[in-house]
């Protein structure tokens, strides 16, 4: 009777808004059924309210304290309130317990660590699926240029890789190399795809690598982007400053190539300052961008500095990248410690050079060039002299030689590294003659002059716009000299602003304007994966004190990298590349030393996304973090209790729904296990995955082979009817990246099923995409099935029942329909042997 | 079913006979569970073996192979002993009634006890809780209808439901849980020798001269044959040609030995499949079809309920959807035979099928419904025979029990009856092809009870030679007390070790289903 319902429901409110509400409805209930959220990670519909995550708090008029709205039934004139500051930060505090026993990495260390965010465990796993293409796609999300940057990048990923325990880090550099390298040689390369234009054009001034980032990116947003280059080939320091036998100009000229291809314009010979005009772009353009980098070289201050002879590194190497060579004497010394010191001294041997010097004030520990460069430069012939600093240079018309002092180590400085100090009476005078300094660039700004704050452009960090409106930078121009993914990172941060400032004032006014709602603002508008790739760092708990114990694995040493042989790189002018790249083989083995540290539900976990949405800092208190051995013993379903937040859903649904009770909580370890405490797969489980459907982390998931976490990309996720038995339970097939079926889910309360699956329909789709399957006709010929075309197959069925009916009538043609074809199948298949061929003889096995 | 599987939970009482449904169908078995944990309904459950739910039931009435009809029929004697009978819905609803009636006299428990072996104070208990619950509902599959009596088990379990009112409303029913995704929906569309969709027979004029007016042709009004007809006809030779659809007889169909011959005598074999199958490694011709996530439909489940199938991926190499091809031959045939969608299919199966009418892919996109729905603006039917029978009156059948085709005897002394794997699904071609499905069950048993095992000397993980009058195959021994002394258990899934070498082709005179749940063996240590 409708009329006695109506009579019985009550009056309550919840933040504010007004609700008729069934009697017998929980206030989580009432909550969820009129679309206001209440943050929670123990209820499941399916199962009776436990109460254990007290994330669900909320206020009730007139109580004191909070009450847990998953138990607390509602009353007539109820006043809720779900959101409060005290109710937030209860959660906050409550997260903040879960997390001190969170023993996880949400995203891999190596992934964190990159500048770019570049998802490194994902590419990796691409390519040990040998879907090159597909990996260079998920780099260039966050870095497009992988050909350059797998050459030549400073590799903070590889510091911080788990694998350095276990044999050295895995080889994440020359992994994206590798592929960079395979789809550069592919017919079917990767290409992004470009937006409908917008009408809007943007200039970009200096095409290094934060110009060319930035143009890349709105490029594919489709803005028409001009980047203005002074010097005569578009590249900047990648092409000026990095020497071919590092970075060949091939592989750069093939990266910038791919923005043409997008649409992009590059002009090169034009120099802010010389050939245009800040006003005039501004002008002519919608949006500016500022990637000028930092040209000068410094002086090092010692006496007859500007004697013929000596140079400055950055000088000589653009000077050897336009003129292909420079004139040097047979001995040279270069002072410095970093990658243009070591560049410059490697440079100098390949043009003639017989006696190279490499001066650096420290130790080579202390060195911040590259350690493979450094290690290059020895087996070359480089000589080092450590702890050695120039103090004058010797000669009056050119050098003659450069005398130096010996440095002694001391206390720490404010970088954390030792200081030096000259050793006074150690003077030495080392005879070259060339002296190349190599200690630091600064920012010019020709043209710009007026962004400069101090001695390099300023911005606002937020925002990335310069003093002047419309005018935004990033690189080296704005950081003072740093690595080049920093400046790829600038460059596609900022391509996403002016994005934001070219078509959604109002949201870009939000990027301006630092208040919390601005904040949520950006939130909003960033995707997963921009935020994951550091517009914003989103919370990753982080895996603290690893043990080479915790990670299991036996040591394997990383594979090396083939290099050109020491007297193939001799020779005046030769500056063929070194580093020759791993072999396919050799890079599906290097592959298997990842060991996968990022969550496979990073992307759709109730505890990470909570976490996210209340501003939760990683937990470094590691020490009191109980480590857990994964259980993997069981074939569909893998339990790592370190993520295990004790909820009890999984302990539920396996008693309350399947009847099988495969997990215990116990009391006094606070801890959740298989039980009786024994492997799962001896436990009683009857392998439904229903733990894994209730379970609010990654504890329970699908027990895949490594590699296959295709949680790179949001899945295609489609609804359809389960294809087993007749019960037809309403499942979600999940679609990767490459087309694939990967994983069923469900939605709880949804079909017949109400959200339940059994192991067959949660576990058995691999078939769908298992090799073995059909994919053409077949003719038998000669006692053989050869594949035909479908014409020829076709024409030759219904040439054979044609024959059959002819010679001996319709009936001595059968047809086997089948109970696991569609409706729409099985009326096909009776009408035409019904309709087409004339018999009633169809049947199915409905009976077997 | 007559119900919905959502009734069970409404149902006070639950008889599951021939059914393992925590393996066959576990959604169904986790529903049981759950009502009887709950304390809402009683369980009665009828099964050789010790099934899953055992565990769960007030009652286990552990009947022999092949005795279903005389356990019915003593839990019929019963409840008329009793008085428990439903006289207001006999008189109202049914006829038929006094015949049955008279039958039912001789199955006293005692002598029930003796044909079954169930012991008859079970059978009286068993009779009690069923026919005092307000609402009884009654769950079977194939360990009712696979044997060569199937049809009059059936009509026995129409019976006891009739006799004690539990028909037409909720929480009761006789409930067939089917056991492939869309069997129901192969059956609606007329995938029988005998009826066109919505069950209208070939032999009706009426149904015939619609299905020629809609069709544009002349159509025979003699019924067809069914599977094990034609795999015999194919053996004799009267049967040239056949087409097979998604369907694995090589595995699938009774004594394999002689469904291989019968296949082998056929001038022309095609088979359309997503997997070179067994079957399909004996065709003339293959067709590569798009498997259930490739293509777009609807199947059919157990309670009549219609629900979409979506594309969630592309079929592999140039794999079509089943009805591009069967369309393309058809139009080979020079039929014309063209649609563009699956949806324009079901466009014509709604105005060909009375109780497929009201359905549409644009209302389904709201919700599944079940038919009868016999107009757009009809909510579906979740409860058949409401208020009348289809025929009108329920009619009673007087049936008799009569032993299984195949005896044992001193040379095959042990019953062998065949069933599912949770882990399996019927001849394997998806579910050996899942990988963690196929870690959790790799491999064939044969299950016996622990006195057996003595007998023959055998332990578990022992290899063992099963054979029949029809073939031998070698399976693993597994020793389990959930089964009785001189019955033999294995799943069908295994083509390297086919349970269906064993079985018996003996059919079911009116069904013609075969007799899978019984046939004689015996085992040697190999």
């Amino acid at each position: 009777m409708p009329e006695a319902v109506t009579q019985t429901e009550l009056n309550i409110e919840i933040d504010g808004q007004a609700l008729l509400i069934h009697p017998k409805k929980t206030i989580l209930e009432a909550a969820l059924a009129n679309g206001i959220n209440v943050p929670r990670l123990c209820n499941d519909p399916r199962l009776k309210p436990n109460a254990k995550c007290g994330m669900c708090a909320v206020e009730v008029a007139g109580v004191s304290g909070t009450v847990k709205a998953c138990e607390t039934k509602i009353v007539d004139g109820m006043v809720i309130k779900t959101h409060t500051d005290a109710l937030v930060n209860l959660r906050r505090k409550r997260l903040d317990e879960m997390f001190a026993d969170h023993w996880a990495d949400c995203i891999a260390p190596c992934r964190l660590a990159c500048p770019a965010g570049t998802d490194a465990q994902g590419y990796i796993g691409l390519i040990a699926q040998k879907r090159y293409r597909d990996a260079v796609a998920l780099i260039k999300q966050t870095n497009p240029f992988p050909g350059i940057i797998g050459r030549i990048c400073t590799r903070p990923c590889e510091s911080v890789c788990r694998r350095n325990l276990a044999g050295g880090s895995v080889s994440i550099c020359w992994l994206k190399r590798f592929v960079a390298d395979k789809d550069r040689f592919s017919d079917m390369r990767f290409r992004p795809e470009v937006k409908a234009p917008t009408g809007k054009k943007v200039a970009i001034v200096g095409s290094g690598a934060a110009g060319l980032a930035a143009a890349y990116y709105l490029a594919i947003e489709g803005h028409k982007t001009v980047v203005f280059e002074a010097m005569p080939q578009a590249g900047g320091m990648l092409r000026y400053g990095i020497p071919s036998y590092r970075l060949p100009k091939d592989v750069l000229d093939d990266e910038i190539n791919e923005l043409l291809e997008l649409g992009v314009e590059i002009r090169t010979d034009q120099r802010l300052g010389r050939d245009l005009t800040l006003d005039e772009l501004q002008s002519r353009y919608d949006a500016v961008f500022l990637g000028l980098g930092a040209q000068a070289g410094v002086r090092i201050h010692v006496e007859n500095e500007d004697v013929m002879g000596v140079m400055r590194g950055i000088n000589f190497l653009r000077g050897v990248g336009l003129q292909g060579k420079i004139e040097l004497g047979k001995r040279v010394a270069v002072t410095g410690g970093g990658n243009v010191a070591i560049d410059s001294a490697r440079t100098a041997l390949r043009l003639g050079a017989e006696k190279v010097y490499l001066i650096y004030r420290r130790t080579r520990d202390q060195m911040p060039a590259n350690d493979v460069e450094i290690e290059e430069a020895e087996q070359e012939g480089i000589e080092f002299v450590f702890l050695t600093s120039p103090i004058r240079v010797i000669g009056s018309d050119r050098v003659k030689g450069v005398e130096c002092i010996r440095m002694v180590p001391g206390d720490p400085d404010v970088s954390g590294r030792p200081s030096v100090k000259p050793q006074p009476g150690s003077e030495f005078v080392l005879a070259v003659d060339n002296l190349i300094t190599a200690v630091g660039q600064v920012v010019t700004a020709e043209g710009a002059e007026i962004t400069l704050i101090g001695k390099t452009i300023g911005i606002n960090k937020r925002t990335m716009q310069t003093t002047v409106p419309g005018v935004f930078a990033a690189g080296d121009a704005v950081s003072s000299p740093d690595v080049a993914i920093q400046a790829v990172t600038g460059g596609r941060r900022a391509a996403h602003i002016i994005n934001q400032y070219l078509l959604s004032p109002p949201n870009w006014n939000a990027w301006s304007d630092g208040s919390p709602e601005a904040a949520h603002v950006i939130n909003q508008y960033l995707t997963d994966e921009e935020r994951d790739s550091g517009l914003a760092k989103p919370f990753s708990a982080v895996r603290m004190g690893v043990t080479k114990e915790d990670i299991g694995v036996p040591s394997v040493a990383r594979i090396p990298m083939p290099e050109l042989e020491l007297s193939k790189r001799q020779g005046l002018g030769n500056f063929a590349e070194v580093e020759l790249g791993l072999s396919e083989e050799d890079a599906l083995k290097e592959v298997q030393r990842c060991l996968e540290c990022g969550c496979i539900k990073q992307n759709d976990c109730d505890l990470r996304d909570l976490a996210i949405e209340h501003g939760t800092q990683p937990n470094e208190n590691y020490g009191t973090m109980r480590h857990f051995t994964i259980d993997k013993s069981h074939p569909v379903v893998l339990l790592n209790q370190n993520k295990c937040i004790q909820c009890r859903k999984c302990v539920q649904i396996c008693d309350e729904v399947v009847g099988v009770g495969a997990f215990e909580y116990r009391e006094a370890e606070n801890d959740i296990v298989p039980t009786g405490n024994i492997p799962l797969a001896e436990t009683k489980c009857e392998a439904c995955g229903q733990c894994i459907s209730a379970c609010p982390t990654a504890a329970l998931v699908e027990n895949r082979p490594k590699f296959a976490r295709e949680f790179l990309w949001p899945p295609k996720v489609t609804t359809t009817t389960c294809t087993y038995c007749g019960v037809g339970c309403t499942l979600e097939l999940n679609t990767d990246h490459a087309g694939k079926v990967f994983r069923v889910t469900q939605t709880i309360g949804e079909g017949v099923n109400k959200g339940n699956l059994c192991g067959k329909g949660r576990f058995g789709y691999h078939f769908i995409s298992h090799p073995d399957r059909l994919t053409t006709p077949l003719i038998r010929k000669d006692g053989q099935l050869v594949p035909a075309t479908w014409d020829e197959a076709i024409n030759l069925v219904a040439a054979k029942l044609f024959e059959a009916k002819s010679a001996f009538g319709a009936d001595s043609v059968a047809g086997l329909t089948s109970a696991r074809c569609t409706n729409e199948e099985n009326y096909l298949f009776q009408k035409l042997l019904r309709a087409v061929v004339g018999t009633n003889n169809v049947d199915h096995c409905a009976r077997l | 079913m007559t119900n919905s599987i959502e009734d069970l939970a409404e149902a006070k009482a639950i008889l599951v006979i021939g059914s393992n449904t925590t393996d066959a169908h576990p959604i169904i078995g986790y529903q049981i569970k759950k009502a009887v944990r709950e304390g809402c309904a009683k369980l009665i459950v009828a099964d050789p073996r010790r099934i899953n739910l055992v565990d769960y039931a007030d009652i286990w009435l552990e009947l022999k192979p092949g005795t279903n009809i005389a356990l019915l029929n003593g839990l019929m004697n019963v409840i008329m002993s009793e008085g428990l009978a439903d006289r207001d819905f006999i008189a109202a609803r049914t006829e038929g009634f006094e015949e049955l009636e008279a039958i039912l006299s001789k199955y006293t428990p005692d002598v029930v006890e003796k044909i079954t072996g169930v012991a008859a104070d079970d059978i009286r208990k068993a009779a009690g809780l069923y026919a005092t619950a307000e609402n009884a509902a009654i769950c079977y599959t194939m360990g009712i209808t696979q044997h060569t009596s199937g049809t009059n088990n059936v009509l026995a379990i129409a019976n006891l439901a009739m006799m004690t009112g539990n028909l037409g409303k909720i929480g009761t029913g006789v409930n067939p849980l089917r056991g492939q995704n869309n069997v129901q929906g192969a059956c609606d569309m007329g995938g029988l020798p005998d009826v066109f969709t919505g069950y209208r027979n070939v032999a009706d004029n009426a149904a015939r001269d619609k299905f020629e007016k809609a069709w544009g042709v002349n159509l025979s009004g003699t019924p067809g044959l069914t599977v094990t007809e034609i795999m015999g006809g194919a053996a004799h030779g009267d049967i040239k040609a056949l087409y097979i659809m998604g369907e694995n007889p090589v595995l699938s169909d009774p004594d394999i030995n002689h469904v291989r011959e019968a296949l082998g005598k056929l001038d022309f074999l095609v088979v359309q499949d997503i997997f070179l199958t067994e079957t399909a490694e004996l065709a003339d011709v293959v067709l590569p079809s798009a498997a259930f996530a490739e293509k777009e439909g609807t199947f059919t489940n157990t309670e009549r309920r219609v629900q979409r199938v979506r594309k969630a991926a592309e079929a592999p190499g140039i794999a079509k959807p089943d009805w591009q091809i069967i369309a393309e031959i058809g139009l080979a045939l020079r039929y014309p035979m063209k649609y563009s969608s699956a949806e324009e299919i079901f466009e014509e199966i709604r105005t060909l099928t009375p109780s497929y009418t009201g359905i549409t892919y644009e209302r389904l996109e709201e919700g599944s419904l079940q038919w009868p729905c016999p107009s757009t603006d009809h909510p579906g039917t979740p409860i058949l025979h409401t208020s009348a029978f289809t025929r009108g009156k329920g009619l009673f059948s007087a049936v008799e029990y009569k032993a299984p085709a195949e005896e044992t005897d001193a040379e095959y002394p042990l019953i062998l009856t065949t069933g599912r794997s949770l882990w399996q699904y019927h001849t394997g071609t998806m579910t050996r092809k899942s990988a963690g499905l196929e870690a959790l069950a790799p491999h064939n048993w044969i299950e016996l009870n622990p006195a057996d095992a003595k007998q023959y000397g055998l332990a578990d993980g022992d290899r063992v030679a099963v054979a029949s009058r029809r073939g031998t195959i070698t399976t693993t021994v597994k020793v389990t007390e959930g089964i009785r002394p001189g019955v033999v258990f294995m799943p069908f899934h295994y083509a390297e070790s086919a349970a269906n070498v064993l079985t018996n082709t003996a059919i079911d005179p009116v069904a013609k289903i075969p007799e899978y749940k019984v046939c004689a063996v015996k085992i040697a240590k190999s």
